[in-house]
Order: structure tokens, then C-alpha cells, then sequence
């Protein structure tokens, strides 16, 4: 039991280090081209909260909405119901030119960013996504793994206190 | 009973303590638990775009939960067949060796329960390990929940994995009695074995019988590296029929290997 609680204390911080190591900035950006009556989804795997840019090229005029969903969600608008009215997202932005906005993300996991426009007229935006902050989900677990082998070992040394104490009166 | 459980115990204790000092466990929990996490945790580091990959996992019939669930073990199902032999070789073959296991038989227990234990913690260390590692990383790491099937599927296939690769790397030592013959035995089965499952020849249950890990790996990604080979996916019956042939194999080997252990002179 000691030697379990020992390796779930070094397995629990190395998680949370590995977590920490993995809260780097990162971006992606991409080109999409929407039109009237139809919509783009973009997909993106994400492991924590994500700053959203998107912008109008500068050719294009208009405006265009952005609803932020997750992939089943995204699956049933697209695939199985086959329309351009997003189902439940969790984030709406209407009639908009442009989009800057930190975007919270409920669990780690993929999730897609469906584009419509009521214009006439093709819009091309650009599309960047960043990443950044710890991912809490994981630092959580590691934080659950270091306390349960802390009280593992606690408890082990209480135990073997217990069960050598009476030989040691003896020896005294 | 009780003083036959309490044997058993003590036995169990004295294989721990002996064969599995620091840093054995140690090292194969960072091995077999570190590695797939660090993996998973870096695949979700990212805003990671691929909407092609993405689009193809998403509206998949499978989704994504095998794709994560069969990435995080990525690599280990090829390393598991020499990993457990080599275990079985600095645990099992070394005590043949050096003798120890003359001192083990000096004990009151009987041979079948020394070779018994042996094999039961050659198989529940690194798998349990495994499975640790599974339970840990569906609430943490797994993004969203994945299907029960899926998780039954890789854990059945870690389990009758591990069981097949030590009771036959055990058999190699209770024949060998040498460490380096068990080892040298577990680095020809890794290496052999990819050889045979990339073979079209070979037929999709011995593939699954020769390394059921991977070939449930294969299975719940929904693919089939092997398809350049011209290899084909296995369906789940021959999954199902391959585990169940592994596990009589494993099982009736074992009984063989404890036969021959208790007839086979130890020590001179």
C-alpha cells in the first residue's frame, strides 16, 4: 500500500506537469467561402477555451452568423436533417461583419463553427482559432491521483506505527 | 481454507517483494501509463484543424470514441508482445536462474501454487496497469463519453493479450530455465508477429489469436494499417472467435507449463 500510494503520488504530479506542458498557445487559420441559403460548418478538435477571429475579406461585403456547437449537434444539422438551421449551439452571433470572442469549452472535444450568410452575394472570411490555459480537466485528475496515493502512504505509515509500537515498548 | 488463503497471500507477497523490487513496477507504470497519457493529453492540446480527417471521423458510423480510445494505446499494442516476455524473463526465468526458486520451493506450499503466482502477477501487473490506465483516462482525457462496446472490446483484448504473451514467455522459461532464451523468445514474438499480421495470407482469426491487443485496436479505430498489404478488416465475429481460441490456447498452455514444472528437476 505504501508502494502504491508512492507511485500514484509520482503518476498524479507527472500528470499535472504533462498538463501544464500542454498549455502552450497555439493557432490555426483558414479560408472558408459561404453563400446565400446554404452553410459551411468547421470542425476543430479543442482541449481547452478557444479565441475566436473571424473576418470579412476585404472583397466581400455583407454580414454573416456563427453558431458555435458541438459535433453532434453539428452532425444533426448537417447530416441527418439536412439544413442551415443550427439545432441548439451553444453560442449564437447574428448578422455580424466581423468576430472576436473567447469561446468556453464545455469538455475537451471536437466542435464545429457553422457559418451562414443571408447576403446575395459569396463571402470569403477568415477563419483563425487559438488556444491557450491549462487543460483543468486533466491537472484535476492528476490532482485526484497525488491525493489518493498521499493517503494511501499516510495511512500505510499510521498502520505500520500501530503494528510495530508494541514491539518498541518491549524494547524500551 | 483461511490458512490456505493466508499461504497464498504470504506467497503473493514474497513474489512482490522479490521479483518486483523498485524500480520494476515503478518503471512499467510510467511505461505503460505516462506514454499513452502523454499522447492523449498533447492530441487535445491543439485547436487542431483537419476538417477532412475530422469530417470523416464525425459522421463515421464508429465516431470518434474508438478512434481516441484505440489512439491512446497507439504503439503499446505493438510493444506489449515484447514488453510482457521480458517481464517474465527478469521475473520468472531470472529466479530459475539464479536459484532463487529452489529457495521458493524450500517453503510449504506446493510447486503448482510457486508457478501459479508467478504467472498471476506476470499477467496482473502490466494489465492491470492497462486497465488503470483506461479507467483514468475516460473521465480525464477522453473527450466525451466513449462507447461501453469500445472500452469492453480493448480491455478484453488487453487482458487475453497479456494472459496469451506471459503463459507463453512462462512456458519458454520452465523449459529454458534462462533469462536471455525468455528475453531473446519475447523480442522474436514482437518482431515476428507484425510480420505475420501484415502477411494477406494470414487469415483474419489467427490474426486476432496472435495479438488480440492489436487486433482489437484495429478493430474499434475502424481501420486497418494493414491494408496496403491488401490485409482486410476483421469483422466482429472473427474478433470474438479469435479472443475466445486465444484464451483456450492460453489456458490449456497453462495447464501444460504447470504440469511441466512440476516434473522438471529444478536447480544441480
Amino acid at each position: 500500500m505504501k508502494r502504491a500510494g508512492r507511485i500514484l503520488i509520482i503518476l498524479g504530479i507527472a500528470v499535472i506537469l504533462l498538463s501544464g506542458y500542454a498549455s502552450s498557445v497555439y493557432s490555426r487559420g483558414n479560408t472558408l467561402v459561404i453563400e446565400e441559403n446554404d452553410s459551411e460548418v468547421y470542425l476543430f478538435e479543442v482541449g481547452q477555451d478557444v479565441h475566436v477571429n473571424v473576418t470579412l475579406d476585404s472583397h466581400s461585403i455583407g454580414t454573416f452568423s456563427v453558431y458555435f456547437m458541438n459535433w453532434q449537434d453539428a452532425n444533426r444539422t448537417m447530416v441527418e436533417n439536412k439544413t442551415a438551421n443550427p439545432i441548439t449551439p451553444i453560442f449564437s452571433f447574428e448578422n455580424i461583419s466581423s468576430l472576436q470572442e473567447n469561446l468556453h469549452i464545455p469538455a475537451p472535444g471536437i466542435y464545429a463553427l457553422l457559418f451562414t450568410t443571408e447576403s446575395t452575394e459569396f463571402q470569403i472570411i477568415w477563419v483563425e482559432l487559438s488556444a491557450s490555459g491549462i487543460q483543468s480537466r486533466v491537472t484535476s485528475g492528476g490532482v485526484l491521483l497525488a491525493g489518493v496515493g498521499a493517503v494511501m502512504l499516510v495511512l500505510s505509515v499510521i498502520w505500520e506505527r500501530r503494528t510495530k509500537s508494541p514491539l518498541r515498548e518491549k524494547v524500551k | 481454507m483461511k490458512q490456505k488463503l493466508a499461504k497464498l497471500m504470504a506467497q503473493f507477497q514474497i513474489e512482490i517483494g522479490m521479483s518486483y523490487r523498485f524500480p520494476v513496477i515503478e518503471g512499467l507504470a510510467a511505461l505503460i501509463f505516462l506514454t499513452p497519457i502523454e499522447a492523449a493529453v498533447l492530441t487535445w492540446n491543439a485547436v487542431s484543424i483537419n476538417p477532412d480527417r475530422l469530417e470523416y471521423f464525425v459522421f463515421a458510423e464508429f465516431g470518434f470514441s474508438g478512434m481516441h480510445l484505440g489512439n491512446l494505446m497507439f504503439g503499446l499494442t505493438q510493444l506489449l508482445p515484447i514488453l510482457v516476455p521480458v517481464l517474465v524473463s527478469f521475473t520468472a526465468a531470472k529466479s530459475f536462474e539464479d536459484g532463487y526458486i529452489q529457495t521458493l520451493l524450500t517453503y510449504p506450499v506446493e510447486r503448482v501454487t510457486v508457478l501459479l503466482v508467478k504467472t498471476i502477477c506476470v499477467i496482473i501487473i502490466p494489465a492491470g496497469l492497462l486497465t488503470f490506465t483506461y479507467l483514468f483516462a475516460i473521465p480525464f482525457i477522453i473527450p466525451q463519453a466513449p462507447l461501453i462496446s469500445h472500452v469492453s472490446i480493448m480491455l478484453l483484448g488487453v487482458w487475453i493479450s497479456v494472459l496469451l504473451f506471459a503463459i507463453l514467455s512462462m512456458l519458454v522459461a520452465v523449459i529454458t530455465k534462462k533469462v536471455s532464451a525468455t528475453a531473446i523468445f519475447g523480442l522474436a514474438f514482437g518482431i515476428v508477429t507484425p510480420i505475420l499480421l501484415n502477411n494477406p495470407a494470414v487469415p483474419n482469426i489467427a490474426r486476432v489469436v496472435l495479438n488480440p491487443f492489436d487486433a482489437a485496436y484495429r478493430y474499434i479505430t475502424n481501420h486497418s494499417s494493414y491494408m496496403m498489404f491488401g490485409t482486410e478488416m476483421t469483422p466482429l465475429i472473427d474478433l470474438q472467435i479469435g479472443f475466445g481460441i486465444s484464451l483456450m490456447i492460453s489456458l490449456v498452455l497453462l495447464t501444460f507449463t504447470l504440469w511441466l514444472f512440476t516434473r522438471s528437476e529444478i536447480g544441480g
